[in-house]
């Protein structure tokens, strides 16, 4: 079952490198005032279907990955 | 000199003292002591808050830490050990839902949680704060993002720096 990030995303690109196939992908980073966020999404090329990125409850600090029903 | 001296650890004595306005009276982790993970021990007087400012978010800005903390405020009266003799203000999660409480607390932070703003609203006698974080070294990363732009604009951001996370 592959994954998607959700618009509860928080852009702190902390998942990145956390991925262990690399599947969480850094879009083109956006300006919220003087922020700089980091959007992502999930390649579902690459994305193995692990499930590690929804293994611990806040391993997404906004438990924005869910799974694609 | 003992063979066992290393292990009366007495904060500014016989370890490093930190960068930190607060009153810290202990301080371990991984640096003093291989293998012991993060603790942190500071008195919280009349007056603390006012470091942190009053406006609305004002304190210890959103945040989470790679490994689970454990955030003690101990009240300072024996005779009365649960009245924490002050009023504390704690916002959990990414939706920052507000709390408030006024006696001695242990507030649990699984990992990676969003926590904080933390600050005291009033203490009229001081008590402990004493934070356990179960992993060998301090880690910290801000999610500025949450507050409004307004409390963003009011606080001093080289005071929060990242750590610990790349």
């Amino acid at each position: 079952m592959p994954y998607k990030v959700t618009d509860s995303c928080l852009k702190c690109g902390y998942c990145i490198k956390r991925c262990p196939e690399g599947a969480i992908i850094a879009d083109e980073k956006e300006k919220m005032d003087e922020l700089i966020l980091q959007p992502v999404h999930i390649d579902v090329e690459i994305c193995t279907d692990c499930g590690v990125c929804v293994s611990e409850e806040y391993w997404c600090p906004a438990q924005a990955i869910v799974e694609i029903q | 000199m003992g063979k066992y001296d290393k292990y009366f650890v007495k904060y500014g004595i016989n370890t490093p003292k930190v960068d930190d306005l607060r009153p810290i009276v202990a301080r371990m982790d991984n640096s003093v002591a291989k293998g012991c993970n993060f603790y942190l021990v500071h008195w919280v007087a009349p007056g603390f808050g006012d470091i942190l400012g009053d406006y609305e978010y004002a304190g210890h800005p959103p945040h989470i830490h790679k490994s689970a903390e454990l955030l003690m405020h101990i009240g300072g009266d024996p005779d009365n050990p649960m009245d924490l003799n002050a009023e504390v203000e704690m916002y959990m999660g990414p939706e920052l839902e507000r709390h408030t409480f006024t006696e001695s607390t242990i507030i649990y932070i699984p990992p990676n949680f969003i926590h904080s703003p933390w600050r005291p609203l009033r203490v009229d006698k001081p008590f402990l704060f004493i934070e356990i974080n179960q992993g060998p070294e301090h880690t910290e990363k801000f999610y500025p993002q949450l507050l409004p732009k307004e409390a963003r604009e009011k606080i001093d951001w080289s005071m929060w720096p990242d750590k610990g996370f790349d």
